[in-house]
């Protein structure tokens, strides 16, 4: 029976969770990795009464107990989001009830989650991540939402810049789409009567800015400045071709890092990625993600994100 | 004809990679679910490494690698 220090909520072709349990592994850490799609492989037990988890993969059984874990990595989402209507209902019961249990695993309060995924519900809410940010001294871009361009008194020539207020995924048909962060003139949204279907996020357009990714691990923050062949990027950088973009290090000045990692502190996480806007010498806070992509950091950018990870679930606190 | 809104107007299309297409672009590699990560068949060693591990591959085919946790 393996006793383990370390938890890793994930699925199995999520190849950012490898670099943390390869750290692990060379650490020699003793850790268990769960994957959400596999499930059914696993023998499974969790009893209240010790506040044990029995884990059987693979004809090796692992225990998760409250006194020797140290800290849970959760790649989990916390919103549910069914893009696809599962044909059968056991898909149906299968996603729901084991989304449930793994956001019961709460009942490991001493851990250090990274991040918890209660926290990560409340902290995913774009307009609230806004409002703690400008109250802890970032500088946000005019922001408002609605559903109605008829009552934002906008400039119908002046550009904005609009985006969704949760992951703008969708299908059609067969194939997915996805909803990007997009320019539009004043008039695309005072005379669009459709607007009234759903709430838009409608923000001031930052021109020119540059974009800066900062990913903070407990106190550490990176920052990475992001450019398409040299140059600032206009709208969202995501849309511009993979071989054409680089990831340059940068050093933020010393209050933003600390409004950074400040941030991350007050939503209760313990990771978060950070999307900001160098404009007319201001640092713009636009959102954090709680469960933001790192991986293609390491080698585009050579930031060492995943041993510090792997570093952290191991002590299993935050210094402050 | 009713247009459409403005989010659908301007929505990204695309197909999307399912789990068994991830797995045919990383044939040779198999996972590990003792040690929690992928790894080469013929060496055991971890396929985030080998250059030739599609590695992290986007669902939605931009540069932010993986996929981060919003679907389900």
């Amino acid at each position: 029976m393996n006793e383990v220090e370390i938890l890793i909520i994930s699925n199995k072709f999520d190849f950012t969770t490898d670099y943390i349990t390869h750290e692990l592994h060379k650490l020699g850490i003793p850790y268990v990795r769960i994957n959400r799609d596999e499930f059914p492989s696993y023998g499974i037990k969790l009893s209240l009464s010790n506040e044990e988890l029995h884990i059987k993969i693979s004809g090796n059984k692992f225990i998760v107990t409250n006194e020797k874990l140290k800290s849970v990595y959760f790649r989990a989402p916390t919103f549910l989001r069914y893009l696809y209507t599962p044909l059968e209902p056991e898909n149906q019961l299968f996603k729901s009830q084991w989304a449930s249990f793994i956001r019961n695993l709460i009942i490991f309060e001493n851990a250090l989650w990274i991040n918890h995924p209660v926290n990560t519900y409340k902290a995913e809410n774009k307009l609230f991540q806004l409002k703690v940010a400008k109250e802890i001294g970032f500088k946000i871009p005019f922001t408002l939402v609605s559903n109605n361009g008829d009552l934002l008194g906008l400039d119908d020539k002046n550009k904005y810049v609009i985006k969704t207020l949760d992951a703008g995924l969708f299908k059609i048909g067969k194939k997915e789409a996805f909803i990007y962060t997009n320019i539009v003139k004043g008039n695309e949204l005072t005379n669009n009567s459709n607007l009234k279907l759903l709430p838009v996020i409608i923000q001031e357009y930052l021109y020119p800015k540059l974009d800066i990714r900062a990913t903070v691990v407990g106190n550490k923050v990176w920052a990475v400045k992001i450019l398409k062949q040299g140059k600032s990027i206009d709208g969202d950088w995501r849309r511009t071709k993979k071989e054409e973009l680089e990831f340059i290090s940068v050093d933020l000045p010393h209050d933003i890092n600390l409004l950074c990692s400040t941030l991350v502190k007050k939503l209760g996480l313990s990771f978060g990625a950070i999307d900001l806007a160098y404009c007319d010498s201001e640092y713009f806070f636009l959102e954090v993600n709680p469960t933001g992509e790192w991986a293609w950091l390491i080698n585009s950018a050579g930031l060492d994100i995943h041993k510090l990870i792997a570093k952290l679930l191991f002590s299993g606190v935050i210094k402050t | 004809m009713k247009e459409k809104h403005i989010f659908i107007r301007k929505a990204f299309i695309y197909k999307k990679l399912n789990d068994s297409q991830i797995k045919e672009v990383n044939e040779g590699y198999e996972y590990d679910a003792l040690l929690g990560y992928w790894v080469k068949k013929n060496n055991r060693k971890p396929a985030i490494y080998d250059p030739h591990f599609s590695g992290p591959i986007t669902k939605k085919q931009d540069i932010e690698t993986g996929e981060d946790q919003k679907g389900e």
